[in-house]
């Protein structure tokens, strides 16, 4: 029986692209792939990342904060343009999508790279808890960092009283 | 002085670990840093002793909110890499765009692969 037996059937193969999975076991699976990769790989290059929750997908990392006039979103988004970038706004969450592309002039060097940093078309959705003044809506780009501010509809700044009715 | 979580800890001070690519050309090598939220002002490039140093400062914004999510920390961020000797230390460059630090490399002459003409003898 060959080492190339216990190898994993897809390990030199072009990672699919799936959905990013939470699944502490298919995450667990991916570091094994990585590993048989990386030790029967011939290229000193192929190091095994320092960052340990890599997938290789790129997943822009999202704070978000509220106070009781707005609320604020920031994505770390390094590297990309603000037309890479887009923004939309559905009843209950802010969408935020793009792609970010691999650096064209090293797209030949193969051989030589060591990559830790993430590239291919992403999607967040997040979740917002109040009624949103969508004409109101900032959205700035800077240095990477991505910052929507959502001011919150007046209205719903007040608590509701509720009352009670005797049964 | 790195440790794997992410995080290091340099002259006492925290700080994130930026993630790098690393590409080899014929001609140079090029270190790309992710540091979201430094602009080129805030961007620091050290060189000792074949030791480069990136350097990533952020303007930490007042905490006027309180987080519903928080899946990053705004802080410094810091890390070194050990060069060979093959590396034209007076012709390294530097530039910042979107937050990422981009580092040339150029290697020495006589580092470059070079073609050698075989005449006959």
């Amino acid at each position: 029986m060959a080492i190339g037996d216990l190898v994993p059937w897809n390990w030199n193969k072009k990672k699919l692209s799936v959905a990013k999975s939470r699944d502490p076991f298919i995450a667990m699976q991916r570091q094994m792939n990585d590993l048989f990769r990386n030790f029967l790989s011939d290229s000193p290059w192929d190091v095994p990342s320092v960052f340990s929750e890599d997938s290789g997908e790129f997943v822009p990392k999202v704070n978000v904060k509220e106070n009781e006039k707005e609320i604020e979103v920031t994505a770390e988004l390094p590297g990309l343009t603000q037309d890479q970038i887009n923004l939309s706004l559905s009843d209950d969450a802010l969408v935020i999508s793009g792609e970010k592309q691999e650096e064209h002039e090293h797209k030949d060097d193969k051989a030589h790279r060591y990559i830790e940093r993430c590239f291919g078309s992403f999607q967040r959705v997040i979740p917002l808890g109040a009624e949103i003044d969508q004409d109101a809506i900032d959205a700035t780009f800077k240095s990477g960092v991505l910052t929507v501010k959502l001011p919150k509809v007046a209205s719903s700044q007040k608590a509701k009283k509720v009352s009670i009715r005797s049964v | 002085m790195e440790n794997l979580s992410g995080v290091n800890q340099s002259e006492s001070r925290e700080a994130y670990l930026p993630r790098c690519d690393i590409y080899e050309r014929q001609d140079a090598i090029v270190v790309l840093a992710d540091m979201p939220g430094v602009d080129e002002k805030g961007a620091e490039v050290r060189l000792e002793k074949n030791v480069l140093e990136l350097i990533g400062r952020v303007n930490k914004r007042s905490e006027r909110h309180r987080y519903e999510r928080c899946e990053y920390g705004e802080g410094d961020y810091y890390r070194n890499l050990r060069l060979s000797d093959g590396i034209d230390t007076e012709r390294i460059e530097a530039s910042m765009k979107n937050g990422v630090l981009r580092v040339v490399l150029p290697k020495s002459q006589k580092h470059r692969p070079r073609k050698i003409e075989v005449k006959s003898a």
